[in-house]
């Protein structure tokens, strides 16, 4: 599945007439949006060294070997990536909700009993390709039942760090705008999983990653075969032309390709 | 609770498979049983640095992923180290994302995981005998790697899940019990089957407590994650690895 996506900061003080115009524009209310993301940083593949010493040498072998050997030292240089557990915090019934409103239009969320669905996310690097929207391959799966921390760590992935994003969404054709903001989560205690959110303070006292309280809208087309240029046209177009329906209101722009680079920098080994 | 036995037919002489004639025997003895579908899809991958020449071999880390047609719900995901097969961390994910998962996996993580094999069974048959306290799955695995090709034989695999009884509830618990429990399935197999050339003499169970075969939505699916389950055919279809 491939993301098309174009984004804008707005001001705190904006976000509340954007939110009536996204809600008149999508003519649907605001969907409240609250999620933990848990960040793993893929580990780097050893022994590339020793395919690299190997390669076109003495001891190289075979023609098939030596093939074989090529196409090893290419899948070991693939790149490595970051990827995230993102929870999404499930809406109870009013009984149990206990999300309130409070006087200064903050939400606080009772942690406890909180059911989380939780989905892994792998987004590639935006395609370099001069395009009109910020283009990646996403692929995202739900995580149902299992120690999704241990499991990552066999798999190859180490914990980085967590946070949270709260925010709206709205859908609009085909475009999904999230309106949204990332406050810091505590690292967890020691013998405790990243995925567990028991203990954490209410939502309300998590300091804000930005603290000026800007938001940022997240206009985005997801299609389904990234390879079929109509549909990244059509994609692109529906994009554009919410840029600029919402110009008077927010500047959606493709941010910098490297900005929202998802690879793990390479290090050499000692 | 059931008692669960799974084991892989070798072929036979001619790379034949024994499945025709286990098919025929339970339509000929059991006509009025039936016949649900069976399939299972396996991949393997090792780590890519295992890979590499002189990589020692007992460090050699596996991703399993398997889909079965008796857990329409999950399917399992396992991570193993080769001298601590035991060990492993599971998670399920739902069945429908188990094929863009492993596209995920042999794309963009191909420098960790080196696709080993896929093993499939694409038309096997599951049936309930003796009163639903037996279900019996069987079918051909095909064998594709990425130096043979496609479709190879790879042999018959035989699950018998066994409903027992309060005592047994945790049973087997000891290597003696798992083989007295494994002895147990391959009598009832022969049973099954009394009157087939084969005798299954070289049949080895491999042997598990399962979850109680879960009649309301068919042939023993079940909604709950049977990791016990999972874990026996990954442990079946990866082999000697």
């Amino acid at each position: 599945m491939h993301e098309l996506s174009l984004y804008g900061s707005i001001p705190v003080g904006n976000h509340d007439h954007l939110l009536q115009q996204l809600a008149g524009l999508t003519a649907m209310q605001p969907q409240a949006v609250h999620e933990i993301h848990v960040v793993f940083k893929g580990r780097q593949a050893l022994g590339l060294e020793k395919v690299s010493g190997t390669v076109g040498g003495e001891s190289a072998g075979t023609q098939q070997q030596q093939q074989d050997l090529q196409r090893l030292r290419t899948m070991l240089q693939s790149g490595v990536f970051y990827v995230q557990l993102i929870g999404s915090l499930l809406p109870r019934d009013n009984k149990r909700s206990t999300v309130t409103r409070q006087g200064s239009g903050e939400n606080s969320i009772g942690w406890e009993n909180q059911e989380v669905e939780w989905t892994f996310e792998f987004k590639d690097t935006p395609e370099a390709a001069k395009q009109s929207a910020s283009t990646r391959l996403v692929s995202r799966v739900k995580f149902n039942q299992g120690d999704m921390v241990t499991f990552l760590d066999m798999f190859g992935f180490e914990y980085v760090k967590r946070y949270v994003v709260e925010g709206q969404r709205f859908y609009h054709q085909d475009t999904s705008l999230f309106l949204h903001r990332v406050r810091r989560l505590p690292a967890p205690r020691d013998n405790v999983s990243a995925t567990d959110i028991s203990d954490l303070p209410p939502w309300a006292k998590l300091p804000l990653l930005d603290a000026s309280g800007t938001y940022i809208l997240q206009a985005m087309v997801e299609i389904v075969d990234g390879n079929t240029q109509e549909l990244r046209d059509r994609a692109t177009g529906q994009l554009l032309a919410l840029r600029d329906t919402l110009k008077s209101e927010v500047t959606l722009a493709q941010p910098d390709r490297l900005a929202l680079d998802t690879r793990v920098p390479i290090t050499r080994r000692p | 609770m059931s008692i669960t036995g799974v084991c892989l037919l070798t072929p036979q002489a001619g790379n034949t498979s024994t499945y025709p004639k286990l098919l025929a025997h339970l339509s000929r003895h059991f006509p009025t049983q039936e016949h649900e579908h069976f399939h299972l899809d396996y991949r393997l991958f090792s780590d890519t640095t295992s890979q590499l020449p002189g990589a020692d071999v007992q460090q050699r880390a596996f991703t399993h992923i398997l889909t079965l047609s008796h857990d329409t719900k999950h399917a399992y995901v396992r991570s193993t180290k080769v001298g601590d097969p035991d060990q492993g961390s599971m998670i399920t994910i739902p069945p429908s994302a188990a094929d863009s998962f492993a596209g995920l996996v042999q794309t963009k993580m191909q420098s960790a995981w080196f696709p080993r094999q896929t093993s499939s069974v694409e038309s096997g048959v599951s049936v309930s005998l003796l009163n639903d306290t037996v279900r019996l799955s069987i079918g051909d695995v095909k064998q594709s790697t990425r130096s043979q090709g496609a479709g190879t034989l790879r042999g018959t695999i035989i699950e018998l899940c066994k409903v027992t009884n309060d005592e047994q509830k945790d049973w087997p618990t000891s290597s003696e019990e798992a083989d007295q429990a494994a002895n147990m399935l391959q009598d009832l197999l022969r049973q099954i089957f009394h009157g087939i050339e084969e005798d299954f003499g070289n049949v080895k169970f491999t042997v598990s407590p399962t979850l109680s075969i879960d009649h309301s939505s068919g042939y023993g699916k079940t909604s709950a994650p049977d990791w016990d389950m999972a874990k026996l055919y990954i442990t079946v279809l990866r082999g000697q690895r």
